[in-house]
């Protein structure tokens, strides 16, 4: 796949040039990418925040928001807290395994989604949940989640 | 801070700077605090919590390298919950460390065995379960194993904020963190510059520099081969310490001695092509000047770099290819001896070429690197055939039975084994410097007396002098009431804030020597471990030592020298030092790209 490496020019016109912005910065560049950092879209972080190669992948690697291998289309986050595995979310997981034919942090052969673990997400009164994208979803039960996985179909 | 604080540590009052850290109290306070991730020549971090002490008022303990003391602070360091805690700690650390510990590059000599036995640690009450994903990387000279490291961060410090070649660094997170590279790509495909300063660093064995002492052995089993060995200047006040002498214990005469007992056939030295660099850099830097002053060519590279130091010379053809024409065209020492053993001393002793081995001593690991490289490779053989670190040699005595304190003084062979006091000093920084001052000032003003040109010593990052020619010799007066400017830097990271300068314009010099590991090879990344600036500067102590009980002290003074152009080389920068002494440099930016 080829990298827009214009448009990570382009995105970091949009901020001023110091550390702090590197987040924002990269979850743009992220989007822009298709879900996940190349190594060139990293080299070209790196190059326009004078920023050395390593620190920008350590910093990477540090959050699990990130990804440098490919992902899907739609990332799918199954809450593995607490209150949601007391609701069974390990049903829920099973399931999305079994739908999409991979494993957690694997993508789907069409290339719509990737199957993630996360942390709490905050929604504990509507146990179990999941995320997909920026939307987050409650009280998911294992016959809902065919009509929840076709709006993004 | 001039301003002092009381502090008592167990009990022991002492009066300590208001910026020291806890650490550096209790040093003072002569109480013995163990510590892991803490390096003195690195900055503090406090990540291992070895270190942790207790403070009165604090509800937590603090790690005592990164904690700074107040006025009136009560300190503890010996109590049992703190006991508990220390050895809670170092089991975790043990607990993710391959403890395969017989068959280890640091065996008796790892500081995480230390602590260890220091806390009494009998039994680990976690699993062990090292990071054995990660496979050990021996793409290059230098080699990590991760299944050893203990996540103290000095390698990461190192080459990161003093070396500023950034192949290493933080990766992951929690229980996944590490020190790893880019992509954690091998070694090879970074911008490591092979200086193994990482290795000096490094409190256990996670990395290494590649061996290469069984080829050593190899050649000195084979009787058809004639072995000769050179040694570069910093061996001298280097292996004395790694076979567990005293810091800064000058042995050359024992150096040779050891080389004759190991079975090598010859024990020559890197110092006698370390004066014939003089000559040639001296004279190809003469013609720079002349041609760019008397001649007022714009096109002529200056500043001249000085290229002894291969970890430099890496630096610079991936950091700085626009500098390359800067760098002096002669080979390093190390690479000059490998083409004149296989023809000159060759020629001489009348033996096959193809028989002769020529076995380098260098403070170095880039060294290995360099003799590596396909360019080097003067007349259809390889220049160097292997090259061993000062911690290498001082295993092959260990293997040998040899008590090295033992040992009787020999001379070096003939004829490559004389040298004056300049070639001596290359080990220190500014030491190329000052030996081709020493030799460049007398060509140029006819005076003979000038010997030490002081503000080139020390070991500070940077050092920078001016001297005003005032008086010349015959053909050089174009160059009186010209202020020859230079500098010299040691680490990459101070040749890294001297190259921007010069690229900025702030700076101009017309000869700058730099050595690639802070100190300069007395410092180098093949010395014995562990090391520090204190005792880098006993080396670098006894290095001067050595220069001042010299006879000769001035390179164009050796008889070697003058004798190998009489009867080999002609001049210097003739035709034949060209083809057998200089190189070429090529652009190493694509491993940044």
């Amino acid at each position: 796949m080829s990298i827009n490496l214009e448009k990570i020019r382009e995105i970091f016109s949009d901020y001023c040039p110091e550390k702090g912005n590197l987040m924002v910065l990269l979850h743009d560049v992220q989007k822009a990418c298709g879900n996940w950092l190349p190594e060139e879209a990293l080299k070209e972080v790196s190059k326009l925040t004078k920023m050395p190669l390593n620190k920008v992948y350590g910093f990477v690697s540090f959050y699990s928001m990130f990804s440098i291998e490919p992902r899907g289309k739609h990332i799918i986050r199954v809450c593995k807290d607490g209150p949601c595995a007391v609701k069974d979310s390990f049903v829920i997981e099973d399931m999305l395994m079994k739908e999409l034919d991979v494993d957690m942090g694997e993508t789907s052969e069409d290339n719509l989604f990737t199957l993630e673990e996360t942390a709490c997400i905050g929604t504990c009164t509507a146990a179990p949940a999941i995320m997909i994208d920026d939307e987050v979803y409650g009280n998911v039960a294992p016959e809902s989640l065919n009509s929840i996985l076709k709006k993004y179909r | 801070m001039s301003d002092k604080v009381k502090v008592t540590i167990d009990g022991i009052e002492v009066n300590v700077p208001a910026d020291f850290t806890v650490l550096q109290a209790a040093q003072l306070a002569g109480v013995d605090i163990p510590t892991l991730c803490y390096h003195p020549d690195l900055r503090d971090t406090g990540n291992c919590r070895v270190c942790i002490v207790e403070i009165e008022g604090m509800p937590l303990f603090q790690p005592s390298c990164a904690f700074k003391v107040w006025g009136g602070m009560n300190v503890k360091t010996n109590t049992t919950e703190l006991r508990k805690a220390r050895k809670m700690i170092v089991e975790l650390i043990i607990s993710r460390h391959n403890t395969e510990c017989l068959n280890c590059d640091s065996n008796k000599n790892c500081e995480l065995q230390d602590i260890a036995d220091k806390l009494n640690i009998r039994d680990v009450r976690f699993e062990i379960q090292p990071d054995f994903e990660h496979p050990l990387d021996n793409s290059l000279i230098v080699q990590r194993d991760p299944s050893k490291c203990v996540n103290c961060g000095r390698c990461i410090r190192m080459c990161n904020e003093v070396q500023t070649v950034n192949a290493l660094d933080w990766t992951g997170r929690g229980y996944e963190k590490m020190a790893m590279t880019t992509m954690e790509k091998p070694l090879a495909e970074t911008a490591c510059i092979s200086c193994g300063q990482c290795i000096n660093v490094c409190p256990v064995g996670a990395l290494i520099e590649r061996d290469d002492t069984e080829i050593a052995w190899s050649f000195i089993d084979d009787p058809e081969i004639h072995t000769v060995v050179q040694t570069a200047p910093a061996i001298r006040a280097g292996i004395g310490e790694a076979c567990g002498l005293e810091e800064g214990y000058l042995s050359a005469p024992k150096m040779f001695a050891a080389i004759k007992k190991l079975g090598f056939d010859k024990a020559m030295d890197t110092n006698f092509t370390a004066d014939l660099t003089i000559l040639e850099e001296g004279t190809e830097f003469l013609t720079r000047v002349t041609n760019a002053v008397k001649e007022g060519k714009t096109d002529i590279a200056l500043p001249m770099f000085t290229s002894c130091s291969p970890g430099w010379i890496n630096f610079i053809e991936t950091y700085y290819p626009d500098f390359l024409d800067n760098l002096s065209t002669c080979k390093s020492p190390q690479q000059m001896f490998g083409p004149l053993a296989k023809t000159y001393y060759a020629e001489k002793v009348g033996i096959d070429p193809s028989k002769i081995r020529v076995i380098s001593i260098m403070p170095c690991t880039a060294k290995k690197f360099e003799c590596d490289r396909p360019e080097m490779n003067a007349r259809g053989y390889k220049d160097v055939d292997v090259v061993l670190t000062t911690r290498e040699f001082a295993k092959m005595i260990k293997t040998a039975n040899i008590d090295f304190d033992k040992l009787e003084d020999i001379k070096p062979d003939d004829p490559m084994g004389i040298s004056t006091g300049a070639a001596d000093i290359f080990a220190n920084s500014g030491g190329v410097m000052e030996a081709a001052l020493r030799t460049v000032w007398e060509i140029v003003t006819g005076d003979a007396l000038t010997l030490e040109f002081t503000p080139v010593r020390g070991l500070q990052g940077i050092k920078e002098a001016d001297v005003t020619i005032e008086k010349t010799a015959e053909g050089y007066e174009w160059l009186k009431g010209v202020t020859v400017k230079v500098a010299v830097a040691n680490s990459t990271g101070n040749a890294r804030k001297l190259l921007d300068a010069i690229k900025a314009g702030e700076k101009s010099y017309h000869f700058v020597e730099v050595m690639c590991c802070p100190g300069g090879c007395i410092g180098g990344g093949g010395q014995a471990k562990p090391t520090s600036w204190e005792i880098k500067a006993k080396r670098a102590a006894a290095i001067y030592k050595e220069d001042e009980n010299r006879e000769l002290r001035k390179s164009h003074e050796s008889p070697a020298v003058a004798q190998i152009y009489k009867e080999f080389l002609e001049k210097p920068n003739s035709h034949k030092a060209h083809e057998l002494l200089h190189t070429h440099y090529k652009s190493k930016a694509h491993l940044l790209k």
